[in-house]
């Protein structure tokens, strides 16, 4: 019976090529396995073999993902594999979003069965989920013992063809999609035991998960614009020339505060993007674009508005997530309380 | 608490062009186009009266709609009403392309809009009831 | 109130020279029927009998009924309609069990209601296992369709009423009993028991979307208290015609699974004390003020937790969810039931409101999955009706006569009482 074929993605980390420093390195691959692979290859049944790993660095990937992709997913294909396994990436931003990029684009265009692995709130998750099964592991790789055997698990079944259960019997994340099933009781039943259950307290399983609708209450308008100071904050990227504090193009760790004082205008010389979600060339011509200080000086100078604060604040929205999201978001709405601000305006892409 | 003497009625549905016993305004356009409409009206702060989806008939059969409003805008916005018509225009959104062609919706036209205007006069006679002088007038 | 209810089991249905039940068949005078349901508002009307395992597609259905007569305690069967509005719920009923009364006319233009008796679409109708008396109405010219609504709903009504009779004097293969006490008895009936109400959800938005509490309009009524055997004889009609999927029929708020499931732990593991109705009307107000309603009438009720149903879809979403959440709020624990409306995909918003709250659901499933439907035999009721059905699509037809469609246009697939076994989960 022929070997079934494996092929194990990593980034430059899991690859042992290195940390943040190595982090630009552009794919390469190798036989056999490397770091985690060794351990995901003893959960493998005898006749699997990781034939191949595939390393690629973090920050390469994610600010050339297509590029990446297709060069990763040529060297995948020379090892003539039955099925890719990715990470597990736990809650690592940018090595979740490489993981379910390269999933997608090896599925798509090599048509095998494809897998990863992530915590439920890497922002690879949210983007991938659909499209990709992925394994529910823990945050961080000290959950490396219990996510290399999930890991391992999903891949045998996808790989042998079977049919998938749901999200909850199979331990992956669940991708939206609900089908209809036919229980052993009909609903009313259902619904009676799932009332005792509640009412005594005991754990019991909802049928349809209720959405979040995460919704912000406005608060009311500011009664007078002409004596109102508004501040400027972006998850546009909009950063000084040379961006001095390095946020990250994806899944940025941190936001900037510049300053802006006896600036009118942002031009080529002065200020760049540093976002790796949209084509920056515009965006770099003239940041204004993005983060509009032309326009609001101009509106200072009519009286229009009373005043436009002097520090702007800069993130990267690209594949950020929710959590730090509203990290940032807090800090940044106290830093602008303090400074007595009325109003911001908020720009993205 | 409707205040208002008089209420608007925001619709595409022909049938509903002539209606006396309210202010009308008339929106050219399908289904989604007066959802639209009642959203901006909702964040303007007119007060949403009748729930935007109607009936049972499915959105993407759903092509008319009359949907009732306070005659006035209020100071504040609901908020939970325009959350309400945001998650009905997710899924009406949602249904534009469930293939159903306008040929088809053609052959329902006298159909929908009769059943628009059942839906139209369940509302306003139940909003009608505290206005004496507006009960049970015929549309 | 105590109801016993004695089913007699049918084995077959046919036409023969009186109306009557023996040795297992019912038999019904075909003639004799057609002169009670002649009527100035129809030409023709026309009788069929159809089995499970026939090669027959009936479209479009507009509600299914089932036999029942009173036998002894006060009142008649679809009171408010027959009799003087008596209250019923009490005494014994019989009931002819395994056949239904179905009524098929196209109303308005959207045809929907399919009943397939073989095949794939089966599955998803209760109504594919049962015998069917199918009445066909053909409209006169120029009638309304407030008018022709009615005069089908009348129709169903009186054959149902008609063919009951044959149960009358027949010895019923089963009796089960079934008591509520009224409220203070009921709290100490079982004391240690958590106690249990059910919010009964009827969808009342106007024409064919209408539901009737002893032959009134729930449109114009405050939530109320009712027995729940009071369900059991008909109190409760439908007049809902959309949405062939996820609507209550006749023949199920006869047999309301929910009172059936919780009369069946009741005493043992939970204490039933009663039902609440209330209504799903359009204006926002009306809704807010039934579920306020709705929550006094339950928190009156002294019970531990709720099963609330829905009837419909979308606008009754927003009601649901009040219910729920004013409920809650008392410290009532809820359960909901309810369908979906997940896209061919199953990959949109399930529903067209939402709450944390609502963490407890059981679902009818996805009203718009599809399904591949096989050429027929045979088409009672409108040929036409196939080719322009809810839940279909352009192209939905095929040459051949096979038709790819939307569950929601099958009868009863995704019934949010609970009637099926059908749910959805996610993947």
């Amino acid at each position: 019976m022929a070997e079934i074929r494996v092929v194990h993605y990593l980034n430059q980390f899991f690859g042992q090529i290195g940390g943040e420093e190595k982090a630009d390195i552009t794919p390469f691959s190798q036989e056999g396995t490397v770091g985690p692979g060794t351990a995901l290859q003893k959960e493998l049944a005898n006749d699997i073999k990781i034939v191949g790993t595939v390393i690629c660095g973090d920050t390469y990937f994610n600010e050339n993902i297509e590029t990446a992709a297709d060069k990763i997913t040529s060297l995948v294909a020379g090892f003539k594999p039955d099925i890719l396994i990715a990470g597990p990436a736990f809650n690592a931003g940018r090595y979740g979003m490489a993981c379910g990029a390269v999933c997608k684009a090896v599925h798509e265009k090599l048509t095998i069965p494809v897998v990863t692995g992530m915590y439920e709130e890497n922002p690879g998750a949210d983007m991938y989920k659909k499209d990709v099964y992925i394994v529910k592991t823990g945050n961080s790789a000290a959950q490396m013992r219990k996510a290399i055997p999930a890991l391992a698990k999903l891949a045998m079944r996808l790989v042998w063809g079977e049919v998938l259960g749901s999200s909850a019997e199979e331990g992956y994340l669940a991708r939206g999609v609900r089908k209809n099933v036919f229980h052993k009781q009909r609903g009313s039943a259902r619904a009676v035991a799932m009332l005792l259950q509640k009412i005594k307290g005991e754990t019991f399983v909802t049928e349809y998960p209720m959405p979040v609708f995460d919704r912000v209450s406005p608060r009311s308008a500011i009664k007078d614009l002409s004596k109102a100071k508004l501040a400027l904050v972006t998850s546009g990227g909009i950063v000084p020339k040379g961006n001095p504090d390095h946020i990250e193009s994806s899944s940025a760790s941190k936001f900037g505060r510049y300053d802006i004082t006896g600036v009118n205008d942002l031009t080529k010389e002065t200020y760049e993007t540093a976002h790796g979600g949209y084509d920056p060339v515009y965006a770099n011509e003239d940041a204004d674009r993005v983060l509009p200080v032309d326009v609001l000086r101009q509106l200072e100078k009519e009286k229009a508005i009373g005043n436009l604060h002097n520090f702007y604040y800069a993130t990267v929205g690209n594949g950020t997530s929710i959590a730090n999201s509203k990290k940032y978001a807090h800090a940044i709405g106290e830093e602008l309380k303090q400074e007595k601000v009325d109003g911001i305006i908020l720009t993205s892409t | 608490m409707v205040s208002a003497e008089e209420f608007l009625v925001i619709s595409n549905n022909p049938a509903v062009r002539g209606i006396k016993r309210a202010k009308m305004y008339f929106i050219e356009g399908d289904c989604l186009a007066v959802l639209y409409q009642a959203f901006s009206m909702a964040a303007s702060g007119y007060k949403l009266l009748s729930h935007p989806l109607a009936g049972s008939v499915k959105p993407e059969y759903n092509y008319y709609r009359s949907i009732v409003f306070s005659a006035e805008p209020k100071d504040q916005v609901d908020l939970m009403h325009l959350r309400l018509l945001d998650r009905c225009l997710l899924k009406l959104e949602e249904r534009q392309n469930a293939g159903i062609s306008s040929e088809r919706l053609a052959l329902y036209t006298q159909d929908l809009q009769i059943m628009d205007i059942e839906f139209l006069n369940s509302a306003l006679n139940a909003l009608g009831e505290r206005i004496p002088a507006k009960i049970k007038q015929h549309l | 109130m105590q109801l016993e209810l004695g089913h007699i089991e049918v084995k077959d249905v046919q036409f023969g020279a009186k109306t009557e039940f023996r040795n297992g068949t019912v038999f019904i005078n075909k003639n004799e029927l057609l002169e009670i349901l002649k009527n100035e508002h129809f030409s023709k009307i026309e009788l069929d009998i159809v089995h499970p395992g026939d090669a027959v597609r009936i479209c479009p259905v507009k509600d299914v009924l089932e036999p029942r007569v009173k036998i002894a305690g006060s009142g008649q069967i679809f009171p408010g309609y027959f009799g003087n509005a008596e209250m019923v719920g009490s005494g014994r009923t019989h009931v002819l069990k395994g056949m239904t009364v179905l009524t098929v006319g196209t109303i308005v233009g959207f045809q929907e209601g399919i009943i397939d008796m073989s095949g794939p679409g089966a599955e998803y109708t209760p109504f594919s296992k049962t015998i069917n008396l199918v009445i066909s109405a053909d409209k006169k010219e120029g009638l309304f369709q407030h008018e022709h609504e009615a005069a089908l709903r009348h129709t169903g009504l009186k054959a149902a009423r008609y063919v009951a009779e044959a149960a009358r004097n027949a010895e019923p293969d089963q009796i089960s009993t079934f008591e509520t006490r009224p409220l203070s008895e009921q709290l100490n009936q079982y004391p240690d028991l958590p106690r249990v109400a059910y919010v009964y959800m009827l969808q009342t938005q106007g024409l064919m979307h209408d539901t009737y509490l002893y032959g009134v309009d729930v449109k114009s009524i405050l939530p109320t208290f009712m027995y729940p055997t009071e369900v059991m004889d008909g109190a409760i009609i439908s007049g809902n015609c959309v949405s062939a999927c996820d609507k209550n029929t006749t023949y199920h708020h006869l047999n309301n699974p929910v009172i059936d499931d919780l009369f069946a732990r009741h005493g043992k593991d939970l204490s039933f004390v009663g039902v609440v109705v209330t209504n799903e009307n359009v204006t926002l107000l009306d809704k807010e003020r039934s579920s306020s309603f709705t929550a006094k009438l339950v928190e009156g009720l002294k019970v531990d937790g709720v099963i609330i149903s829905e009837e419909g879809f979308g606008n009754p979403d927003a009601d649901l969810i009040m219910n729920c959440k004013k409920i809650e709020a008392l410290g009532i624990k809820t359960v909901l039931i309810t369908d979906e409306y997940a896209g061919r995909d199953g990959a949109s918003q399930s529903l067209a409101d939402g709450h944390p709250l609502a963490n407890a659901i059981v679902s009818g499933g996805n009203a718009n999955a599809t399904i591949d439907l096989p050429p027929m035999g045979k088409i009672i009721g409108h040929i036409d009706a196939v080719n322009i059905i809810a839940g279909g699509f352009d192209g939905a037809l095929k040459k051949d006569g096979s038709i790819t469609v939307e569950i929601q246009a099958i009868t009863g697939a995704t019934n949010e009482l609970g009637f099926n076994q059908m749910g959805a989960i996610e993947f």
